[in-house]
């Protein structure tokens, strides 16, 4: 079975922060979560625990972007590299909200360690790479482990 | 010479007389069109029709609309450098389109040969085409949609054990899923073909009858991760696909299907996902979807290699 979406909301001041972590799939069940975020001005999803996307989860997804409100200031956040791929790829999938903030993934050549590194997405600008050491084998270098016009291709 | 003609229409004279060589071993003739006219003469024996995309564009665009009307016309492999988006969408717009690849550094001429040879042979099934002699594939009967899971899980194991690339391997394992939701919600139809479980929503669980059992199997040669998933229904239309492709990858409102049953990106997703997407198809016996992954690297090499779609249909002609 699938590992399911899971999410833990958070009523702020200021706005309201959504934490989501698991699979987006078929069972996603996002129209239940539709009806607690009414009326928030601002929105914050923080998708860094999303593990999986499917097909079928994507059309759950794009759903429950199209019933926010129109003038909620909304923000996809922490987006891991499945995420990003599915904003780039689907072109309802981020709905009203803005990438604020990726993981990009890195890699290191030598010993293969790997992993995702937070990067705010600023509107306008495209994120400088920065050139790094593996933290793993201080050996060789880290580095970006995709092609970035493809990454960053929803800044465009 | 006996085993029918390729047809080839291709700009450079080098690259020519390179693909003539790589071809003339499939035992086929190989000629050359460099002209609708030339291939309108030669059409009647021809079993593939190979095409530069890039340096003949025009008339490669010229042969494939004039195939694009022809009751029965032969497969057609395009080649292309292009990736861009404005291009494949152009291309999957024309129903003559049967191969494409998007070729980069790494293109190698084997692929061209295995998709002459399976057509020529007319022996289009089996993913040990594609992977090296010798391989341990591992075989799956599916027999419910809850039955995927299982088979899913040891292929993340398997990949964890060979050490693949974490995201290659979870692209991986979504590549299976959706090849296999499409082989148990999709395929299976009634005796008079109307399709039994496709409007069903993905959530309700299918227990599929002893003849509507999918089978499904991977293996690595250490380079491609192959994985293989066939149905015994053979319903899936070439056109089918380029439709579906076609309208995905230009991103309008009709991205995703709202009618019941799948989303309609699945074919998509399995596309953006591969190295190298196979489709084979015994109308009315067999559908077969094959997908190679190179995971010998990291995840920018794999993005950076070659990329194709190969839609393979038994007996040859596309009719």
């Amino acid at each position: 079975m699938t590992a399911g979406l899971k999410w833990k909301v958070d009523r702020g001041s200021e706005a309201i922060v959504v934490a989501f972590a698991g699979s987006i799939d078929e069972d996603a069940r996002l129209d239940t979560l539709t009806g607690e975020l009414s009326g928030a001005p601002r929105l914050r999803f923080d998708m860094g625990g999303i593990t999986r996307i499917n097909s079928c989860g994507v059309r759950e997804w794009v759903n429950f972007m199209r019933a926010i409100p129109p003038g909620t200031r909304a923000t996809l956040e922490n987006c891991p590299s499945v995420v990003v791929a599915q904003v780039n790829m689907i072109s309802n999938f981020s709905g009203p909200a803005r990438v604020a903030s990726v993981r990009v993934p890195y890699v290191c050549k030598d010993c293969g360690f790997d992993a995702e590194l937070p990067m705010d997405t600023p509107p306008g600008a495209r994120p400088v790479l920065p050139a790094m050491q593996c933290p793993r084998c201080k050996k060789s270098e880290f580095i970006f482990d995709d092609l970035a016009d493809s990454y960053f291709a929803f800044l465009t | 010479m006996s085993n029918g003609n390729i047809l080839l229409v291709w700009g450079d004279n080098r690259d020519r007389r390179a693909l003539y060589k790589a071809l003339a071993t499939t035992g086929a003739g190989v000629s050359f069109a460099n002209d609708p006219s030339q291939l309108r003469a030669g059409l009647e024996q021809c079993r593939l029709v190979v095409m530069d995309y890039d340096a003949v564009r025009d008339t490669a665009r010229e042969v494939l609309q004039h195939l694009s009307l022809q009751p029965s016309p032969p497969p057609v492999l395009v080649v292309t450098s292009s990736n861009h988006k404005a291009d494949l969408i152009e291309l999957f717009g024309h129903a003559a389109l049967t191969n494409l690849v998007a070729k980069n550094a790494d293109f190698n001429l084997n692929e061209l040969i295995i998709t002459a040879q399976k057509v020529i042979r007319n022996d289009i099934f089996g993913l040990d085409k594609y992977l090296s002699w010798g391989v341990q594939a591992y075989q799956y009967n599916i027999t419910s949609s809850a039955g995927r899971f299982g088979p899913m899980k040891d292929l993340e194991s398997y990949l964890h054990a060979i050490g693949a690339n974490r995201r290659l391997a979870a692209l991986a394992h979504s590549v299976a899923d959706e090849l296999l939701m499409n082989a148990i919600y999709n395929a299976p139809a009634d005796p008079q073909g109307n399709p039994k479980y496709a409007s069903r929503s993905r959530t309700e669980q299918v227990e599929l009858l002893p003849d509507e059992t999918v089978s499904f199997s991977f293996a690595c040669d250490g380079q491609y991760l192959g994985l293989c998933v066939a149905d015994r229904f053979g319903r899936l239309e070439t056109d089918t696909v380029r439709n579906y492709l076609r309208k995905c990858f230009l991103q309008g409102e009709n991205q995703i299907d709202t009618k019941d049953g799948g989303a309609g990106l699945g074919l998509y997703y399995i596309f953006q996902s591969l190295n190298h997407f196979i489709i084979n198809v015994a109308r009315g016996k067999r559908t077969e979807l094959i997908g190679l992954m190179d995971i010998s690297g990291s995840f920018k090499d794999f993005a950076q290699r070659t990329k194709s779609l190969h839609l393979f249909i038994a007996g040859g002609r596309q009719q």
